[in-house]
């Protein structure tokens, strides 16, 4: 499990840095000063777990909660107690610790990251997210008792096959045992728009649409004329 | 109102190195703090004070100071409504952390 440090004070990720390195399968990948810099990382980097202060100067720690789409579960720290009701309103925290932060304490929070994390990992028998956030942006598929990680931008489309899905990547085609009705669930609304009763398209590969029929890579996937009007509302037509 | 290294020492958990550096970055960062904090009083900057006096306030639990920690929560609160009675009394706590912290010997020194 990867994890951060967001925190103004240096005394303060200097023992978190500590603590984390002794805890087993937690990586410390980065420390921050201050919440912007750590938003840049987070907009080029997947992250499992922040430790979050609340009280930063400028740009406090619900506020960098509110800026991120898909957060990551967040551990807040604070010399504070008050806000610990505040904080439990955010759906992406999952723990709050008063400094001075003591190990024990400190290992029940990353604890219970992981049992969020490994709850997400194998919940489903072909998706692995459980949980209602239907705005992922990775998705993992069970293949041969693997987990397989697929970025859901890379999807071009996804098939019905009887009891089986076919998504089909930039990379590779999976076959998975599951339905689409399951994959929506799993999908962010937005670029995923199901132009036909076994299709799912990624709006944003398609090649061009003819009459009935959409081009995406090299696949040509048929509209249902039920679907289309929707779908011309989705486009940006000139 | 007398500072204790407990805390620390339990952390470290006889980690010398690790003691090291928490105390070490303690008598870095704080008279940083303190200095910040006396020139936003001066420019009467007193929520820029109170986040400060909030940092300080780590600091003095870090040090077991729990009478320290109460006066420091009431100060921040005075400050975030723009007053400083206590102004003196957490002069006063400053004094005894600084003097502290300045009779320990670190390796990183």
């Amino acid at each position: 499990m990867t994890c951060i440090i967001i925190d103004d004070e240096e005394t303060s990720r200097v023992i978190l840095d500590q603590l984390c390195s002794e805890i087993e399968d937690l990586d410390l990948i980065e420390a921050f000063d201050n919440a912007i810099e750590a938003i840049k990382f987070l907009n080029k980097n997947d992250i499992d777990l922040i430790f979050l202060d609340i009280h930063m100067p400028g740009f406090s720690g619900f506020d960098f909660i509110q800026t991120l789409k898909n957060p990551p579960k967040i551990v807040l720290t604070t010399s504070d107690k008050e806000f610990a009701l505040e904080a439990f309103e955010y759906e992406s925290v999952i723990d709050y610790l008063v400094k001075p932060i003591s190990r024990d304490r400190l290992f029940k929070a990353v604890q219970k990251a992981k049992s969020f994390q490994s709850t997400k990992a194998v919940g489903g028998t072909s998706e692995s997210s459980d949980n209602s956030t239907t705005s992922s942006k990775t998705l993992y598929i069970n293949i041969d008792r693997t987990l397989i990680k697929i970025e859901t931008d890379t999807i071009n489309l996804i098939e019905a096959d009887g009891d089986y899905i076919n998504i089909k990547t930039q990379e590779k085609d999976y076959r998975v045992h599951s339905t689409l009705r399951k994959i929506t669930e799993k999908l962010p609304d937005d670029p995923f728009f199901q132009v036909h009763r076994s299709y799912i398209i990624n709006l944003s590969r398609i090649i061009d649409i003819q009459d009935n029929t959409i081009l995406i890579a090299k696949s040509v996937v048929p509209i249902s004329r039920t679907k289309r009007p929707e779908l011309m509302r989705r486009l940006n037509l000139l | 109102m007398k500072p204790n290294l407990n805390y620390i020492k339990q952390l470290a958990n006889g980690n010398a190195t690790f003691e090291n550096r928490i105390l070490g970055v303690l008598k870095r960062e704080l008279p940083e703090e303190i200095d910040g904090f006396r020139n936003s009083i001066n420019s009467l900057d007193y929520a820029l004070a109170a986040m400060l006096v909030h940092k300080i306030k780590h600091k003095v639990s870090l040090l077991g100071m729990e009478d320290g920690y109460k006066l420091t929560a009431d100060f921040e609160d005075e400050l975030r409504e723009g007053a400083k009675s206590l102004q003196d009394d957490f002069e006063g706590l400053l004094k005894i952390m600084t003097t502290f912290l300045n009779s320990i010997n670190t390796e990183t020194e």
